[in-house]
């Protein structure tokens, strides 16, 4: 591992800005488009050194695109992803082929499904030196040597190299997703929903281990989940994310306490309590509206309990929160609210 | 409980029983030898009551609930021994074991007695059928209602599970309907019988946290409007402390833990069960998780004695020879391991 990445303090490595995905509706012979599917809609962020930053929101709230933006398996619509090198910054979208495919070392993804995201023709030792054969790094054997190492970094035994993914547990695989992920020394990985496919008893397995690494090598995490509790246990700080668009970041001891948007109150009202005979506050009404045609004002604005009339009319701005570092909201009334939050006990 | 409330709390159990599940076993043969996806598997639901069954996967919750309609696949699956028994209203008993899984008497309990609902509504319900439709064909085979009447009666019960539109909704197809939508219609589908047992089997797994707390909500008024009992299976200890009265543990087929749920999250006894309770991330506790080491035996080579015992921090020698008896902890606090067997005996 690099020795002075250690030294240096923390500071960003990944800042996103205006960040847009519009994904176009075709319709008719011509395939014309007749609209857009807003799945990420103006979304600023950034990701420190050595932090994992969680992300939060219901299934259509664009929480995968972003992921996928950051690494380039879409190309945004709009905006910026600037990565911050050593005492350089590149922004990742204007990155020709070439440089994409250097700049691929540094970003790792981490998919959800290890069932799927495996070539089942493959040995675990081509799957997990796979990266550094693209890269052109090491001999072949030199590769499988890394391979070996990474695979006890990860729990499983070296000897496991000629197996093929079928032979091993959802578990284990999730923790050969890791060593991939791991292959090429990335500084940031976005793993996508990496537990929730576990059982689990084998989430906390995983949860652990992306712990301890990120503790060894000072790795960045973007931690895409719905599991709110998952998200709290390994960020540092969470995002809540609805329809496309940001509702509130804040430090996640403080997002879970002391909720200042109305979404993430009524996502902390349907957490389940883990007691005989408990049942959720309150139950947030609905689903969430269509992306392609997105509500006027605030865009939570049909579901919450506290709407008023400015919030049909005007988009609130995500605002910093006073007295409250890194924190941020996105709603016209979140001075006046005086919202729940998760009460632990 | 006095023991005057147990006593009465007994008889009243034996008068309201609804399904009598005892020494169930489910085995599949496959190319790769015996699978005993269910081992001997005894439990109760009583009139009204919420059972929940949690486990991780291929712990047999799922096969355990099929084979209460005899829906266990074929042919592979077998139940090789074990009786259910399910108390009609009206006597005499009928012994679903004993039934011809293809015959008339289990199709007249199916979906109209005994109804189900699974985890992903897309792939259970029919893309090609609307939702009326399908509701409808499920009325028409088990009650004596006209075309019309059937279809009203699918609307209400749409109108039920609170769909907004239903005479719209009716005439809609599920790809149509979002993910929450469906489990709705799911459930007016399995309602529409008026059964007196719904089995859901991880209702919510598919769906997002804001819609399963509106999905759990339903359910449960809807248990109590109708009066059924709900036999819930889930992975969720979540899901389970928020619906179910009395709570199975199961582990590679096996039952290893059953209690009610107060007494099952007060005091978790099995290792299994309390290991669970340790690996879930809790809010405000940022703790190192307490994993559970391992995993899950494979099905193939089961090992003899308590199949827990590769993962179990307190294990015996007897672990590894016999399985464990059940030991009555508590009255109702059924646990499957030797530590407890062995302190009650040696307490007398």
């Amino acid at each position: 591992m690099n020795q002075d990445k250690q030294t240096t303090a923390t500071h960003d490595i990944l800042t996103v800005k205006g960040l847009k995905k519009y994904f176009p509706i075709q319709k008719g012979f011509f395939r014309r488009v007749v609209g857009n599917t807003k799945a990420v809609d103006g979304v600023d962020f950034s990701i420190k050194k050595g932090e994992t930053l969680g992300m939060v929101g219901e299934s259509g709230s664009g929480k995968t695109t972003i992921g996928r933006c950051i690494v380039r398996l879409y190309e945004p619509t709009e905006g910026s992803i600037h990565y911050h090198a050593m005492d350089e910054q590149v922004d990742l979208l204007e990155l020709n082929r070439h440089q994409l495919h250097k700049m691929r070392e540094k970003i790792q993804m981490l998919f959800q499904d290890p069932y799927s995201s495996l070539d089942p023709r493959m040995n675990i030792g081509q799957i997990i030196s796979e990266p550094l054969a693209i890269h052109n790094i090491g001999t072949k054997e030199e590769q499988l040597d890394r391979a070996r190492q990474l695979l006890d970094l990860v729990g499983l035994r070296p000897e496991q190299l000629n197996k093929f993914p079928h032979q091993f547990s959802g578990g284990q695989r999730q923790r050969i997703g890791v060593a991939r992920a791991l292959s090429l020394n990335p500084d940031l990985i976005v793993c996508d929903e990496p537990v929730s496919a576990l059982d689990v008893s084998i989430q906390a397995q995983v949860l652990n281990l992306l712990a301890d690494l990120q503790k060894e090598f000072n790795l960045s995490y973007l931690f895409i989940a719905h599991d709110l509790s998952v998200v709290e246990y390994i960020s540092d700080r969470v995002i809540i994310i609805y329809l496309g668009k940001i509702m509130e970041v804040a430090k996640s001891d403080v997002v879970y306490a002391y909720p200042r948007h109305p979404y993430t109150e009524a996502l902390l009202a349907s957490i389940s309590k883990y007691e005989a005979g408990s049942s959720r506050r309150f139950v947030l009404e609905g689903n969430i509206p269509d992306p392609s045609n997105p509500p006027p004002g605030c865009v939570f604005h049909t579901r919450c309990r506290y709407v008023k009339d400015i919030c049909r009319q005007a988009v609130p701005p995500l605002e910093p929160i006073p007295d409250q570092p890194e924190s941020f909201v996105a709603c016209h009334r979140y001075k006046e609210l005086n919202l729940e939050g998760y009460d632990a006990r | 409980m006095t023991q005057k409330e147990g006593l009465s709390k007994a008889i009243m159990q034996s008068s309201n029983r609804l399904i009598e599940v005892d020494n169930l076993r489910v085995q599949f043969h496959i190319p790769q030898g015996i699978v005993r996806a269910v081992d001997g598997v005894s439990f109760d639901i009583n009139r009204g009551q919420s059972l929940g069954v949690v486990g991780e996967s291929g712990c047999g919750k799922s096969v355990t609930a099929l084979a209460l309609m005899l829906l266990h696949p074929q042919p592979e699956a077998k139940i090789a021994t074990g009786k259910i028994v399910y108390h009609r209203q009206e006597p005499p008993p009928v012994e679903i074991t004993s039934l011809d899984i293809y015959g008339k008497d289990i199709r007249d309990i199916r979906g109209k007695e005994i109804a189900m609902i699974f985890q992903e509504p897309m792939t259970s319900l029919s893309p090609v059928y609307t939702i009326g439709q399908q509701i409808v064909e499920a009325i028409r085979l088990h009650q004596d209602l006209d075309k019309k009447q059937a279809r009203d009666l699918a609307t209400e019960m749409l109108d039920q599970v609170k769909i907004s539109a239903p005479k719209q909704r009716v005439d809609e197809y599920p790809h149509q309907l979002s993910g929450g939508m469906r489990q709705r219609a799911m459930i007016a589908l399995a309602l529409s019988c008026k059964p007196s047992l719904l089995i859901a089997d991880e209702p919510t797994t598919a769906l997002d946290v804001t819609i399963e707390a509106q999905i759990l909500a339903l359910i449960k008024e809807l248990q109590r409007k109708f009066g059924m009992s709900l036999m819930i299976i889930t992975h969720d200890l979540g899901v389970v402390g928020e619906m179910a009265d009395e709570v199975i543990v199961m582990y590679v087929g096996k039952i290893v833990e059953k209690a009610s749920t107060k007494e099952l999250f007060d005091n978790p006894l099995h290792p299994y069960t309390r290991a669970l309770f340790r690996s879930l991330p809790k809010i405000g506790d940022r703790q190192r998780l307490q994993s559970i080491p391992g995993s899950v035996p494979s099905p193939y080579q089961l090992p003899r004695g308590c199949s827990f015992q590769g993962r179990c921090e307190e294990m015996l020698d007897e672990c590894r020879e016999k399985a464990p008896p059940p030991c009555h902890v508590d009255g109702d606090h059924l646990v499957y391991c030797w530590r407890y067997y062995k302190t009650a005996e040696s307490s007398g």
